[in-house]
């Protein structure tokens, strides 16, 4: 099974990470960081396959295609800001950390602010 | 299916790490510190290198997955 080979490659850049940090920390580093990277790229097929099932649900619903891609594009700014925050963390730099997960967080607002808006548009068209 | 191609880069990354900081030592222990830093530099540039093609592909990938523009 695929995670199996996920632990795996885990623990091998674990302990790699551990052999090579007392002699260079910036190459541990960078060798954490391959690692997340690998990993991701794994999980990505896996993602396209279930936003591709999800497309053909929202279009038998007849769901707004706007509205299904504004959620994939807020799915993947989160999951490259999570990353990009955790490596930075990584090394050290918790500052720096936050401010990357606050620009995903601003940038998730901008796109959600028009879904918003359409929500309340239907809301006030209900009311009386 | 996570390739056996990623597992050999981390693999060429730990050795090329442990390469260059033996090297530097070596360097080090003739009193040449300079030489040794130039030696982890050039190492830590390599590895960079490996690593900015792979984030190239990743966050290719993800534009195309997530749709991102």
């Amino acid at each position: 099974m695929e995670i199996l080979q996920i632990v795996g490659l885990g623990l091998i850049g674990a302990t790699l990470t551990l052999v090579v940090k007392p002699k260079s920390p910036q190459i541990a580093f960078l060798l954490s960081v391959l690692v997340g990277i690998f990993i991701f790229l794994f999980l990505l097929d896996k993602i396209s396959a279930v936003f591709a099932i999800l497309q053909q649900l929202a279009e038998q619903a007849h769901v707004n295609p706007v509205f299904l891609s504004t959620i994939l594009k807020i799915i993947g700014i989160a999951y490259i800001a999570e990353f990009g925050a955790s490596i930075v963390r990584d090394a050290g730099e918790d500052s720096i950390a936050q401010k990357v997960e606050l620009a995903g967080k601003v940038l998730i607002l901008v796109l959600a602010v028009p879904i918003i808006q359409a929500i309340l548009q239907t809301i006030l068209q209900v009311l009386p | 299916m996570i390739g056996s191609d990623s597992i050999d880069i981390v693999f060429q990354v730990a050795g090329i790490g442990v390469l260059v900081a033996a090297i530097s030592a070596i360097f080090k222990s003739v009193d040449k510190d300079e030489f040794a830093n130039w030696t982890t530099l050039a190492g830590v540039i390599i590895i960079l290198f490996i690593i900015v093609n792979k984030v190239g592909e990743l966050f290719a990938e993800i534009r195309q997955v997530f749709l991102i523009h």
